[in-house]
């Protein structure tokens, strides 16, 4: 029975370590953030050390006159891995539209290539938020992926699990 | 024969973890570090036994001769490609913190005895009120346990963290002016390990030029063998010391004598 203890106790503090790491950088990366005042991108950080939110403007583009809103999941192995983010509706802030694009689905998930195998651990929230920015700055196209009804119908919850397929290049 | 120590030093050492995650109080930091060189004794080629006397020592205000142990165990921790060894880069980072800042206090209290003074009256304060506090939960059995204790302990103690800082803050910016200035500046970028974005330790250069913390590139390296910056296939064998920067950050933290 003490060996059991032990077992656990011995793997609580391994994974407090683990995420220890991750933390530190976090951290830091959030104070950057809240300091840089990126113009139309207002981060808003949560209890939650891995979920903030980010609301984004985009400037000298009619097709998105909005404010947006993402979510950030920031998985346990970042920053190996990139955050999950997903565009989302919120009633209490009236941000009520996914921006049309044709890499964002209409259930708010995010075929970019930087969120899947194009991260790298150099790569910061900071400057994931920009490169969102700019796709929809840089879009002239008002319309949704053409899979855009069969990949909603049955889209994981998780779009992490999706694998996309990055066709187009242009956009 | 060696199996045997093998085993002791196994169970040694797992004690000292152990306690390490336990410890409520610095006498327990004792044991872990008798257990941790007992382990040593054993088998002296164990990463974790290192590791974990670091620790102790840094805790037990030894932060010189846990650096030498921590140093250790980092080596032995490369060597076995173990992913320790992100963790003690920032437990070293930890006692060189703690390093400069007892040089820090030494060298304000030989300028300044009045320092001294002072200090030991505020350690003094908050030994009194913590043997209070203890006092008023003696009734209860296990009182070390109890919640509302561990509050206002923690209370205390954060009370006392703060209070020595600011003293050391009053009396160094008598001691100098511009050099209390100077200290408040965050680390430079270019001493900073862009994966970790803590100060570097081990820096290691790739082909392409870039610096990274030798711990957390190996670690990116192992699920994607590919230069962070460049996205050029890269492997373990062809990273390089870069001992210019580590002794920029050297530099760094004498003259700052900060972290």
């Amino acid at each position: 029975m003490t060996t059991s203890i032990l077992t656990s106790t011995l793997q609580t503090i391994k994974t407090n370590w683990q995420t220890m790491s991750v933390r530190q950088r976090l951290l830091k990366e959030y104070r950057t953030l809240e300091h840089n005042n990126l113009d139309g991108i207002n981060p808003i950080l949560t209890e939650n050390l891995h979920l903030l939110y980010a609301d984004i403007k985009i400037f000298d583009n009619e097709l998105y006159q909005d404010t947006y809103r993402v979510k950030i999941m920031i998985p346990e192995q970042y920053p190996y891995v990139s955050p999950v983010v997903i565009f989302m509706k919120s009633t209490e802030d009236n941000i009520n539209t996914i921006p049309i694009h044709p890499h964002i689905y209409s259930n708010g998930h995010i075929c970019l290539d930087l969120l899947g195998p194009a991260w790298t651990p150099i790569q910061t929230i900071n400057s994931l938020l920009i490169s969102l920015q700019s796709i929809l700055a840089s879009n002239s196209r008002n319309e949704r992926p053409s899979d855009d009804e069969k990949y909603v119908a049955k889209a994981p919850k998780n779009p992490s699990k999706t694998r996309f397929v990055y066709h187009d290049e242009t956009i | 024969m060696s199996t045997i120590n093998n085993k002791a030093a196994e169970k040694f050492k797992t004690r000292a973890l152990a306690r390490i995650k336990s410890s409520k109080n610095e006498q327990q930091y004792d044991l872990i570090a008798k257990d941790a060189s007992k382990a040593i004794e054993l088998v002296p080629d164990n990463s974790k036994a290192f590791f974990y006397l670091g620790i102790a020592l840094t805790k037990l205000d030894q932060p010189d001769s846990a650096l030498k142990n921590l140093n250790k165990a980092y080596e032995l921790a490369l060597q076995t490609n173990n992913k320790s060894a992100q963790q003690i880069c920032e437990q070293i980072l930890e006692t060189r913190k703690e390093l400069a800042k007892k040089e820090k206090n030494e060298k304000i209290s030989r300028t300044n005895p009045l320092y001294e003074k002072t200090y030991r009256l505020i350690q003094e304060f908050y030994w009194s009120k913590i043997n209070y506090l203890r006092s008023r939960f003696n009734y209860k059995p296990f009182y070390e346990d109890d919640t509302d204790f561990q509050n206002e302990y923690k209370n205390l103690k954060n009370q006392y963290t703060k209070d020595l800082d600011d003293l050391r803050h009053v009396f160094e910016s008598s001691l100098s002016k511009d050099r209390s200035t100077k200290n408040q500046i965050e680390a430079p970028e270019y001493i900073l390990d862009p994966i970790s974005f803590n100060i570097f330790h081990d820096p290691v250069i790739t082909p392409s030029g870039n610096t990274f913390e030798k711990a957390w590139i190996i670690e990116h390296l192992k699920s994607n063998p590919t230069d962070p910056l460049t996205r050029e296939p890269l492997n373990e064998s062809q990273l390089i010391p870069n001992l210019a920067v580590k002794k920029m950050v050297d530099a760094y933290i004498n003259e700052n004598k900060a972290i």
